[in-house]
């Protein structure tokens, strides 16, 4: 017993080690992960690192380029904008987690259903995504948060709704693939009823993709609440996000450039980060594919 | 007595093409009424070229395919039309053995998870005594209990074939299907693990069906052989009697095409011409007509039915009965003896391949 | 041939049936109620009523539904409430205006993409393999209003090279129009560029390593020769077919570059009629952009078929 019990866990290890290893190799990945976790500490301890209230107005202090005490400068309210922008990303992450939590808890059971079934359940089901995917991801998310109101909720829900098909036709391309494999037909010539061979046989070989295709939508999700949040549909003043800010930076552009500068910047960062992962996880998944 | 398995008048269709409103157009009769039976202990193969319908049938009998019509009968009980909940304890009695030992085990689990599986599903073994259990069953197959925590990927094509055929032996059946077993894998491995097999069989009693294309195989382990073409059964009977007297002259051009290391072996028949013609457009009458060198136009229009005559195995030819006398087609024994010393020697190793 | 094209036809067919279900439904289950939209806040409830008998509203909505689609195959569009005019006018008067700002990306996106990629896969792993795989990267992360900002900031504000925003049509100065569309065209057309690039580097990657290649070079052909006449070749077919179905992004990106740079296509439209609770005008811009992407992806598998030997028949 023991001896298999060291055996597994040096095994176990050396197959996730391989995969770090290959991660690792990849500086991108490595860059944008360290980014990604840099961004999430600061968001999630953002009270603890902010020098001033992110809403606090401040009359004395209006379109102050950056200096010693506001780094990043500050707005035409006089508001500090390295705290708003540390209360922005928290917006920005939160719907970025949530519209994919979203987006995979429709998206992942329906291709599932639709690759395994088959048929007029693939059918209906992909013909529904399909539809939704001919429309530009923008607009679907653009007329879901009009019609829903504009609040941050309503549009983590556009954005989650909107992507929902992207997990769909994925995950029911990768069943598909996977269905045909002979330790599937062994599975169920085992007698594992059908919702377990779906879940317990399938689901673990599509997760990688899944894993992927997870982390570059965090990506678009994020560049979607910053355009929603941009057009007025997102986050709503008071509060900041990302969007909301450049939305009124916009009107002071000439006079107090860096407003604009900082929020898109850090957009700019984190989607690329998540991209940098993204194609990294792929890499090291599949170490065919490059 | 009842036999374990009983297949009666099975049929099964595929549709290759539909219309744009799913209307089927063009349909394969994959396997074409189909009767065997096959007994407890026995092992029954089934040969053919490929494309021939043998896996179909092998998928048919295990259920995973559901049959166009005929009946599937394990000890008495009618398994055709069961659902999927009644039809969970036959699949514990009735296992599958795949060619391709790549691909027929999940790469995302264990080979204690996929062995451990059956016992868990069937409710086999207490979930406290399973890891003995598979720690038995491993080294039944010949691998180390202490492979029990790895992946399949670290094992060659021999090793995978072994944890195959443990997590089978795990549901403790009474009858393995076994696809093309040893095909994929590399010729000096094969009889190794075919002798495994054989042994298994020896120790707990199950029947196999053996499909294979492959009669030198075959010959090696068969109780009863029984020849496919183009989905239909043309010849069934014991296999010395198939193999020593065959009354279907595609049995015979498949005997002739084996290759026999022995250069005192004659060649009487000519091996099969021309190739295996489309299964969406079979020949009319007897679908051998095309290829056979003693056609007649009966041949042609009627389809010769699968009977014995004249006190020999059942055939499906209309002049089993006039064929020119098969005595020299093949040696009666086998063959070289160096290579009866090798099996002997695969033998004794069988039981325990060395650890990768 | 013929009759993949009729197959692939047929499949459409469902998919837009499908879609004007879910333009319909999405926008009359969703809260918020049109004809108080348009009446304003405190109107009364008879001028409410009035508005409701007017366009429709008061009836079961798969009857609205029917009439509403029966309505789109004779090209009725339904009628703006905001602009009383109808949606159709509203879209062909835009569409033009989107369309060449979209042509005009494309070609950026197109000539850029491709270029980069061929560049980076013949020089693979080298400086410029990386160097155009990060820029390719970054442009495919940049939110593209904010590069608009950006490009603004410094093209028009500190430079004075660019107009800032509007549009003029080419038919009244086509250099001054090139000269409105220029920026607007360049941060529209950035994403698209990196993920072409991307697929042309991959692509032409794969077919510099396939054996046809390698027959090539094998026959003392000129490198340059075998780079544009073989590989080139056989590795754009797929990237001209992504390059249609990315044709329905830009479309989507065009909301906000518009919105921008004051552009007056039909990503302006779309929002103000989202400000508006303008529902017919939302719906038919969003069926809009839709029917142009199932004809763009239309046109990419037959003109893929057409490009592929082998998918003839």
């Amino acid at each position: 017993m023991s001896v298999s019990a060291e055996d597994h866990i040096s095994r176990g290890e050396s197959q996730l080690a391989q995969f770090a290893k290959r991660l690792v190799r990849h500086k991108g990945a490595v860059v944008g992960l360290c980014f990604i976790v840099l961004v999430v500490l600061a968001a999630v301890f953002a009270p603890l690192i902010t020098p001033f209230d992110p809403a606090a107005q401040d009359y004395t202090a209006i379109r102050q380029s950056p200096n010693a005490i506001h780094w990043f400068g500050t707005d035409e309210l006089g508001r500090d904008m390295f705290s708003r922008i540390i209360y922005g990303a928290r917006a920005s992450l939160l719907v970025g987690a949530v519209s994919i939590a979203i987006a995979i808890a429709i998206g992942v059971p329906l291709g599932l259903a639709a690759g395994y079934v088959g048929g007029w359940v693939d059918m209906g089901i992909s013909r529904v995504a399909d539809a939704m995917l001919a429309i530009p991801f923008l607009i679907l998310a653009i007329s879901l948060a009009a019609f829903l109101g504009p609040s941050l909720t309503n549009s983590m829900i556009a954005i989650g709704v909107t992507a929902a098909p992207l997990f769909v036709r994925l995950t029911r391309g990768q069943v598909i693939n996977v269905k045909s494999e002979d330790y599937v037909e062994a599975a169920r010539s085992l007698g594992n009823s059908h919702a377990r061979v779906a879940f317990r046989h399938i689901l673990p070989n599509v997760l990688p993709a899944l894993i992927v295709q997870m982390t570059l939508t965090i990506a678009t999700a994020i560049i979607s609440e910053a355009s929603l949040s941009f057009l007025g549909l997102g986050q709503q003043p008071p509060a900041a996000s990302w969007g909301s800010i450049l939305n009124t930076a916009q009107r002071s552009l000439t006079t107090a450039p860096w407003i604009a500068a900082w929020p898109g910047m850090m957009i700019f960062l984190t989607v690329l980060s998540f991209n940098l992962l993204g194609d990294g996880l792929r890499d090291a998944f599949d170490p065919r594919s490059r | 007595m009842t036999p374990l398995l009983k297949v009666d008048h099975l049929s099964k269709e595929f549709v290759v093409e539909r219309t744009v409103f799913g209307r089927p157009v063009k349909t394969v009769r994959a396997v074409d009424d189909v009767s065997l039976e096959i007994g407890k202990g026995e092992t029954l193969a089934l040969v053919g070229e490929s494309g021939c319908g043998k896996s179909t049938l092998g998928r048919l009998i295990m259920r995973l395919v559901d049959p166009s019509s005929g009946t599937i009968t394990l000890t008495g009980q009618d398994i055709t039309s069961l659902s999927d909940r009644s039809l969970k304890p036959v699949r514990r009695r009735v296992q599958l053995i795949f060619q391709d030992p790549f691909a027929s085990l999940n790469p995302r689990m264990t080979v204690g998870q996929m062995v451990a599986e059956p016992l868990m599903l069937h409710d086999i073994v207490p979930a406290a005594k399973r890891t003995e259990r598979v720690k038995e069953l491993l080294q039944a197959v010949g691998l180390s209990a202490q492979h029990i925590n790895r992946y399949p990927h670290e094992f060659s094509g021999g090793q995978r074939q072994r944890i195959v055929i443990a997590r089978a032996l795990a549901a403790e059946p009474e009858l393995i299907v076994c696809d093309e077993p040893v095909s994929a894998l590399d010729v000096s491995i094969r009889s190794q693990v075919l002798n495994l097999l054989a042994d298994l069989q020896k120790q707990f009693g199950f029947s196999y069906l053996f499909i294979s294309h492959d009669l030198s195989v075959v010959r090696h382990i068969a109780d009863r052989v029984a020849v496919m073409y183009l989905g239909r059964i043309v010849e069934i009977g014991a296999t010395e009697d198939v193999f020593g007297d065959p009354r279907h002259p595609y049995t015979r051009a498949l005997i002739a095409s084996i290759p026999v290391p022995n250069p005192g072996w004659r060649e009487t028949t000519r091996p099969l011409e021309g190739d295996l013609p489309s299964p969406i457009n079979p020949p009319s009458g007897c679908h051998f007509h095309t290829r056979c060198p003693y056609a007649q136009p009966i041949c042609t229009t009627e389809r010769p039915a699968l009977v014995s005559s004249q006190g020999h195995h059942p055939a499906a030819c209309h002049f089993q009965n006039e064929l020119p006398a098969a005595d020299d087609l093949m040696p009666v024994e086998a063959v070289d003896p160096r290579l009866s010393r090798l099996f002997g020697a695969f033998q004794a190793l069988s039981t325990k391949e060395p650890a990768a | 041939m013929i009759r993949m094209i009729g197959k692939r036809l047929s499949e459409v067919i469902p998919t837009l049936l499908i879609l004007s279900v879910i333009i319909f439904v999405l926008q009359r289950l969703l809260p918020g109620d049109p004809a108080l939209a348009l009446a304003g806040e405190d109107a009364d409830r008879e001028l409410i009523e009035q508005i409701r008998q007017q366009y429709g509203l008061n009836q079961p909505l798969p009857v609205q539904y029917f009439k509403w689609s029966g309505g789109i195959l004779y090209g009725d569009l339904g009628q703006s409430m905001r602009m009383n005019r109808p949606v159709l006018d509203l879209i062909l008067a835009r569409l033009p205006v989107t369309l060449q700002l979209a042509v005009f990306s494309m070609i950026i996106a197109l000539a850029v993409g491709i270029t980069a990629g061929i560049i980076a896969a013949v020089r693979k792993q080298s400086a410029w393999d990386y160097g155009a795989n990060l820029v390719a990267l970054a442009g495919i992360s940049v939110p593209n209003f904010w590069l608009g900002i950006m490009m603004i900031l410094v093209f028009s504000v500190m430079l004075n090279w660019l107009p800032a925003s509007g549009y003029v049509s080419p038919l009244i100065d086509p250099l001054r129009s090139l000269q409105s569309l220029l920026m607007p065209s360049i941060v529209l057309g950035t994403a698209i560029a990196g993920v072409i690039m991307r697929h042309t580097r991959s692509a032409m990657l794969q077919a510099l390593e396939s054996d046809y290649v390698r027959t090539a070079r094998a026959k003392g052909l000129a490198e340059w020769v075998v780079v544009v006449r073989h590989a080139m070749r056989n590795a754009l077919t797929p990237v001209i077919t992504l390059g249609a179905l990315e044709f329905g992004n830009l479309l989507g990106g065009a909301v906000l570059t518009e919105q921008i740079f004051n552009i007056p296509g039909f990503g302006k439209l779309i929002v103000d009629a989202v400000y508006n609770r303008d529902y017919a005008v939302v719906q038919g811009v969003v069926l809009v952009t839709a029917l142009i992407y199932v004809l763009m992806s239309l046109l990419a598998d037959i003109g893929y078929m057409l490009a592929n030997p082998r998918l003839r028949n």
